[in-house]
């Protein structure tokens, strides 16, 4: 595996319509599944690292690294989107600062763009 | 087939109550009404599950035997979830997490938890659903997208529905929609504020202050210009009745519950102008209820320790995420959540070191990796109760049909029952001795 470009960003973690259908059906569906290892991107910060529809990048935080699949959103060029599920919770903090909520929104990141060294 | 009328959805916090299920040799084959995920939670099978010890298929009493024996032996174990059963059930919980001298969460911990304590400090001038439908004229969503977590919401309550004074649904309301994403609820707003990520505060500080007869002097605030604040509050002062719904947008971003004291202080504003009124956007089905249920058995909401011998609240020390990230719990009980699939994985990683005991209707992340499971009834559909919507409006939840387990409430009750017996059987070998 090796890396294109990176950029730094804001992770969003949240609730998306297929990610409540998935939890319905079991957590071991393919609708969560999918739902969950996805990553919504802007157009221009995919432009930026050569991506496009169905590429993987490969996310991190100061918690850990995980590797989603990206598609465009509408969304401004610092932020990037991660439907809650088991990929996101390796993303976010587990410190709470004395308020017991750990971080789910408003991460630092870095997004790098994954290439298969075989392809 | 038997069609049953008016039966709620325990899905999430906008519990529908308008969902016909039609039953047939006891299994539901037909969902009229509800949403796309109400339809999937009413037509999944029950029962598929098994009681487990270490992973492997274990008879009910025998497992009820082990949760028994791990709980009894613990010095300081935690009892989380809740926010997906019943209010009788989670009565028990705390009964339980009483005789245990346990810490005591929901899920709220890491939902609407920070909106709490905010309320605390500041009070919530509310209203019902009810009144939302009828009277609202302005509709403020505020990080929270009920299109795709809450997706009746519009139609039922807040944006389409018609009322008494709202003849025209959508017509007669003007909605603000306020998120870092431009998300599908953006989508149909009349004013979109695109705040900047983290910056919710700064911007419900400038509308606090123009609302206050301020004048602003920067250009921007938190990703707003000047202009957009200034049309913004005109809209909110102009109501006749406004309803300001805030969700995680606001929680679990940075500042927490400063971010919420501010919206809620921002309404408490609006109420020397106008009527507002504020409703927490509650995401499962009975969160709201875990937090009534605390409160009137402990006096607090979540975040409590019993091992005192009498209730103590602290959020950040008596807080899931807290608790297994500092590894202070040595046994876990789980209800009706799933922490493996919904925590910050360092923090749920804990579960896997100390026994672990889950009580649910379905083999969970959670459930993979406990020592013990305990497969029950589902709420709502093969077991009965109370639960409470995000107006905090209780509702009861009907059984539909029966189940070979029994439900939360009674495993509770049950292991409640061991628990003390082990401690009476303790005691009196201690006074042999």
């Amino acid at each position: 595996m090796a890396f294109i470009k990176e950029v730094h960003a804001i992770l969003v973690t949240g609730r998306t319509l297929r990610q409540g259908i998935g939890v319905a059906e079991g957590k071991d569906s393919d609708v969560y599944r999918e739902e969950t290892s996805q990553v919504e991107l802007s157009v221009g910060t995919m432009a930026r690292l050569g991506l496009k529809h169905g590429d993987r990048v490969e996310i991190s935080t100061d918690s850990g690294v995980e590797t989603f699949v990206c598609r465009p959103c509408d969304l401004p060029d610092d932020v990037v989107f991660v439907p809650y599920g088991p990929p996101a919770n390796r993303l976010t903090l587990d410190t709470t600062e004395g308020s017991g909520m750990p971080g789910f929104k408003g991460i630092s990141c870095r997004i790098r763009g994954v290439i298969d060294e075989d392809t | 087939m038997k069609i049953l009328e008016n039966i709620v959805c325990s899905f999430c916090g906008s519990l529908c109550d308008d969902i016909a299920l039609g039953v047939e040799y006891n299994a539901i084959s037909k969902v009229r009404g509800g949403c796309a995920i109400s339809r999937r939670r009413f037509l999944g099978p029950i029962d598929r599950e098994v009681p487990r010890i270490d992973g492997e298929e274990a008879g009910f009493d025998e497992a009820l035997d082990a949760a028994v024996e791990i709980l009894a032996k613990a010095r300081h174990p935690l009892i989380y979830g809740l926010s997906s059963t019943s209010s009788e059930a989670q009565a028990a919980a705390v009964k339980l997490g009483e005789t245990l001298g346990a810490s005591v969460d929901s899920t709220s911990s890491v939902c609407h938890g920070p909106g709490t304590v905010a309320k605390q400090l500041v009070g919530l001038p509310t209203c019902t659903l009810g009144e939302v439908k009828n009277r609202a004229d302005v509709v403020v969503f505020w990080g929270c997208n009920p299109v795709e977590a809450h997706p009746r919401h519009f139609s039922r309550y807040s944006v389409q529905a018609k009322g008494l004074h709202i003849e025209e649904g959508r017509r007669n309301r003007k909605v603000i929609v306020a998120d870092v994403r431009k998300t599908a609820t953006a989508r149909i707003a009349d004013i979109f504020l695109q705040v900047a990520p983290n910056e919710d505060f700064q911007v419900l500080t400038a509308l606090r202050a123009v609302i206050g007869g301020a004048e602003l002097e920067g250009e921007a605030f938190g990703g707003i210009s000047r202009e957009e604040i200034r049309t913004t509050c005109n809209v909110l002062q102009n109501a006749d009745y406004g309803v300001f719904f805030f969700g995680m947008g606001l929680t679990m971003t940075q500042g927490t519950h400063y971010n919420v004291r501010q919206a809620l202080s921002l309404v408490r504003d609006l109420n020397e102008k106008t009527a507002f009124a504020v409703i927490p956007m509650r995401g499962h089905g009975n969160v709201a209820g875990a937090e009534t249920v605390l409160v009137w058995q402990t006096g607090y909401p979540f975040g409590i320790n019993f091992s005192r011998g009498y209730p103590r609240y602290n959020p950040g020390e008596f807080t899931v995420t807290d608790l297994l990230s500092r590894r202070e719990v040595d046994a876990a009980l789980i209800v009706a959540s799933d922490p493996a699939a919904t925590l910050p994985a360092r923090a749920a990683s804990f579960l896997s070191e100390i026994p672990t005991i889950v009580i649910d209707p379905y083999y969970s992340a959670t459930a993979k990796l406990a020592r013990v499971f305990l497969p029950s009834a589902p709420v709502g559909v093969a077991s009965s109760g109370t639960v409470y919507r995000m107006d905090q409006v209780p509702l009861p939840l009907k059984k539909v049909i029966d189940s070979k387990y029994p439900s939360d409430h009674d495993i509770l009750l049950a292991i409640d029952r061991g628990v003390t017996a082990c401690s009476a059987s303790k005691g009196a070998l201690s006074m042999i001795l």
